[in-house]
């Protein structure tokens, strides 16, 4: 996982709202094919009970059989439909790749700015966060795994937690940095109350450096859901998610390799697809970036 | 002792013994030492002096916005309409930031948010202070924009600052100090970062608006040229403390401070033609670490005789509204 440097400059956030998809599709191709093709995954999984078959539908007559029309990626060795297992899979991966981005988003968001703007509570905050980046994911997923019932909700928890720090701190080095710009000070000179200082002037430019870490964390959720699923300590080994269906056909890689490989597959492309999203707002928001490499 | 003819005269903003200290690792740091002066209704006050002498310190005194960690106000009263600022609560701090005391500062370029319409901004100053509605916040904008004489007005509200260059960013300042129409405006050094043809624009623009608004302005500066054009009265400051005040006529007629005469020697005069080479003051600026024994300025004073390297000397009359920090200012006078 790579960590995003602050912006040294305050990027303008207007960049979003002036952006127009042609101009984005010739200016920033990275940019739109990666959100384009993860923007198509999300649509494909949701839509999936639209097209796919049943993935839970056992038909032992239809044991490790190759692709046909109606089963195109063959079937496991439950006799289930590949095909839909992987793209119901998509769906549990994708929602537990987003929500828990989305909560480690918002949580490291809310301890940056309290932590940069409070100099006595930064102290406190960022040694807890220290503790508990020193947590492997993994462990910290058995554990939870094994002293509760399990299920989806636990393994967001788990796969949360970890990732708060880096989003904590990234926000606290710009809110440090911003805090001292002259516009805040002149904010301040007209009379502002703090609270409003931070949302109005100070909130917008962590913005653009938080969307890039939370590609980042986005793209490490999802392969570390697909990892404890993997392990048996994720989602229950019924429910089609990328990570059990690779656990579960492993034994028949020779015999049916489109079993492990169509999940296997999936799940590359789509932390290839986010990784590059990730990348590719930090040049849309960072120019000098792109030019030095 | 010093000139204070409180009298009839409106009297603004008065300053008194003003002290604040710098708490650094290593030791503590007067910025300023006890410095008094005043500001009347409508007036411009000069404020002048090299860097780190205490000019923008003495602004942020003011208005209560010193990085809190590292400096306090430890002495002294800042009287404003006869209400000691240093007694407000925050909130009712608050109440005047902006509305009745506004400030410009240095740098234009950066003193404006890049995120937000420069509309925006204007109007967010004047929604703090009254109760305008949004649409009536951008309709004052727009206004203040024209009254800076920014061009099209209409248009430019929604222009973001990096559309803007350095000098209209100035003025998008200055709309936005002056659009609750205070009583004060501390202009910060507003033209040290722009070239100078648009130097003389910004100034004559602040000069006209306080004219209009009956404003009174703390131009804070090192360009005594600037003072002369558009000040009434001037405050030379050195090492955290005020060396001399007057009439900026007096100032310039009758310079009583030996530091003050060293300024005046080192600016380049046009009407002397060609100049060889400009005379400066010797020695550096000494640092305000170690206490200074005496008058700050004698390690680089020419006239300096034992009493000013053993006491520091106060402000004393040497004229009707002129006074100098300098034990032989009658002597330095003459010279």
């Amino acid at each position: 996982m790579t960590l995003v440097s602050a912006p040294t400059e305050a990027v303008p956030i207007s960049v979003l709202r002036t952006i127009k998809l042609p101009r984005l599709a010739k200016r920033h191709p990275l940019v739109f094919a990666s959100g384009g093709f993860v923007l198509l995954l999300i649509l494909l999984a949701l839509a999936a009970p639209l097209y796919a078959g049943d993935p839970l539908n056992v038909d032992p007559f239809k044991r490790l059989q190759p692709p046909t029309s109606e089963f195109w990626f063959g079937c496991d060795n439950l006799g289930r439909d590949v095909f839909a297992r992987t793209v119901f899979g998509a769906q549990i991966s994708l929602m537990v790749g987003l929500i828990s981005t989305a909560t480690a988003a918002l949580a490291g968001l809310l301890i940056g700015i309290i932590s940069g703007y409070n100099r006595r509570l930064d102290n406190i905050i960022m040694r807890i966060m220290d503790g508990l980046m020193s947590i492997p994911t993994i462990l910290l997923a058995i554990a939870l795994v094994s002293l509760t019932r399990g299920g989806v909700g636990i393994l967001i928890v788990a796969i949360t937690i970890p990732q708060i720090p880096s989003v904590a701190r990234l926000v606290r080095s710009v809110v440090l940095s911003v805090r001292e710009r002259p516009y805040v000070e002149a904010a301040l000179c007209g009379g502002a109350r703090l609270p409003k200082v931070l949302w109005r002037h100070i909130l917008p430019s962590t913005i653009p450096p938080l969307m890039v870490q939370s590609a980042n964390v986005c793209a490490s959720a999802i392969l570390v859901e697909a990892g404890l699923s993997f392990l048996g300590a994720g989602v229950s080994p019924e429910i089609p998610s990328w990570g059990n269906m690779i656990s579960s056909s492993r034994i028949y890689l020779a015999t049916a390799p489109l079993t492990v490989f169509a999940p296997g597959i999936c799940l590359a492309l789509t932390i290839l697809a986010v990784n590059l999203l990730g990348d590719g707002l930090r040049d849309l928001f960072d120019p000098r970036s792109k030019r030095r490499g | 002792m010093q000139s204070r003819n409180a009298g009839g005269d409106d009297v603004l903003l008065d300053v008194l013994d003003l002290e604040t200290h710098f708490y650094g690792e290593d030791g503590v740091v007067p910025a300023l030492g006890g410095i008094s002066f005043q500001i009347r209704s409508g007036e411009t006050l000069g404020v002048v002096g090299e860097s780190g002498c205490g000019k923008s310190v003495t602004a942020l005194s003011i208005l209560r916005l010193l990085p809190k960690l590292s400096a306090k106000t430890v002495g002294g009263e800042i009287r404003f309409r006869g209400r000691d600022l240093l007694k407000l609560s925050e909130p009712e701090m608050r109440l005047i930031r902006g509305d009745r005391i506004a400030m410009i500062f240095q740098e234009p370029m950066t003193s404006l948010n890049p995120v937000h319409t420069v509309g925006d901004q204007i109007a967010e100053a004047v929604q703090i202070h009254t109760k305008a509605s949004r649409s009536e916040a951008m309709a004052r904008a727009q206004e203040m924009l024209r009254l800076v004489r920014i061009a099209d007005p209409e248009r430019r509200v929604n222009n973001y600052p990096y559309e803007m260059s350095g000098g209209m960013r100035q003025r998008v300042m200055i709309a936005m100090a002056l659009a609750c129409t205070p009583e004060l405006l501390i202009a910060d050094e507003p033209t040290t970062a722009l070239d100078v043809t648009i130097q003389a624009q910004i100034l004559r623009l602040i000069l006209e608006l306080k004219q209009r608004m009956g404003t009174a302005v703390m131009l804070i500066t090192h360009d005594l040229g600037v003072v002369a054009e558009t000040c009434q009265r001037a405050v030379v400051m050195y090492a955290g403390r005020i060396v001399e005040q007057a009439t900026v006529r007096d100032l310039f007629a009758r310079p009583t401070h030996p530091y003050t005469q060293g300024l005046m020697r080192s600016a380049p005069d046009p009407r002397r033609g060609r100049q060889r080479r400009l005379p400066e003051i010797p020695g550096i600026v000494p640092s305000l670490r170690e206490p200074i024994a005496g008058c700050s300025f004698a390690p680089r004073c020419p006239y300096a005789i034992s009493i000013c390297h053993e006491k520091t000397p106060s402000l004393r009359d040497v004229g009707p509204d002129h006074a100098a920090a300098c034990w032989r200012s009658e002597e330095v006078v003459g010279a």
